[in-house]
């Protein structure tokens, strides 16, 4: 529930500070370059949250620990589970 | 660590989202600050796609994801068959009114647990 609460909270902020701020509603005089890097803001977290996720996954799939031999020795058991079964009658 | 091709996909993954976020942040936060006689500005799209085409592409992503259907389970002999052919019409079911997001991240986590 923390976590969902602090989500929301980040949410609701930025979600009243990029309208308030796009719209002129606070009457600052921003710069034009100011404004131009602004009304993009969204669009830019949601995709450098993508970018993040994506980057993240690749990782993990790069240094994820392989244990070759308990995969090779859980192949065999399949094979010996498999001619076992089968002789016993089950088909496959 | 990893091997062969878990190697070459995650660093694969890591390289392009990288290289997304770098031209991504180049173009919305460092383009308006550099003279617009600069020839840096000829490698950019109108600011305009910078919006556009990433919610074109979040678009994409939601229909695919919505429509993405369950592979066809073999039933095999050990199982009625009848069973797991209703278990397969009532997910498919459950796919057809809503053709929303929920139903298909549901699937395919259903798909992955029953492999």
């Amino acid at each position: 529930m923390m976590k969902l609460a602090q989500w929301l909270w980040g949410l609701a902020i930025l979600g009243s500070t990029w309208p308030a701020l796009t719209t002129g509603a606070l009457g600052l005089e921003l710069s034009l370059s100011f404004q131009e890097v602004l009304w993009p803001l969204p669009a830019y977290l949601l995709v450098s949250a993508g970018c993040y996720a994506l980057g993240t996954v690749g990782y993990c799939v790069a240094t994820f620990h392989d244990c070759e031999d308990a995969a090779r020795e859980l192949q065999s058991q399949i094979q010996e589970a498999r001619a076992d079964l089968a002789r016993r009658g089950l088909r496959f | 660590m990893a091997t062969g091709t878990d190697q070459v996909v995650g660093l694969g993954l890591v390289a392009v989202s990288l290289i997304i976020f770098t031209y991504y942040t180049a173009w919305v936060i460092l383009l308006p600050f550099i003279d617009s006689q600069h020839v840096i500005h000829k490698y950019f799209l109108p600011r305009a796609y910078a919006v556009a085409i990433p919610m074109a592409a979040g678009l994409l992503l939601l229909l695919f994801v919505g429509k993405s259907s369950p592979p066809p389970l073999d039933p095999g002999q050990g199982f009625g068959r009848t069973h797991l052919r209703r278990c397969f019409h009532t997910l498919a079911l459950l796919e057809a009114p809503c053709p929303a997001v929920t139903p298909g991240v549901f699937l395919l986590s259903f798909k992955a647990a029953s492999q």
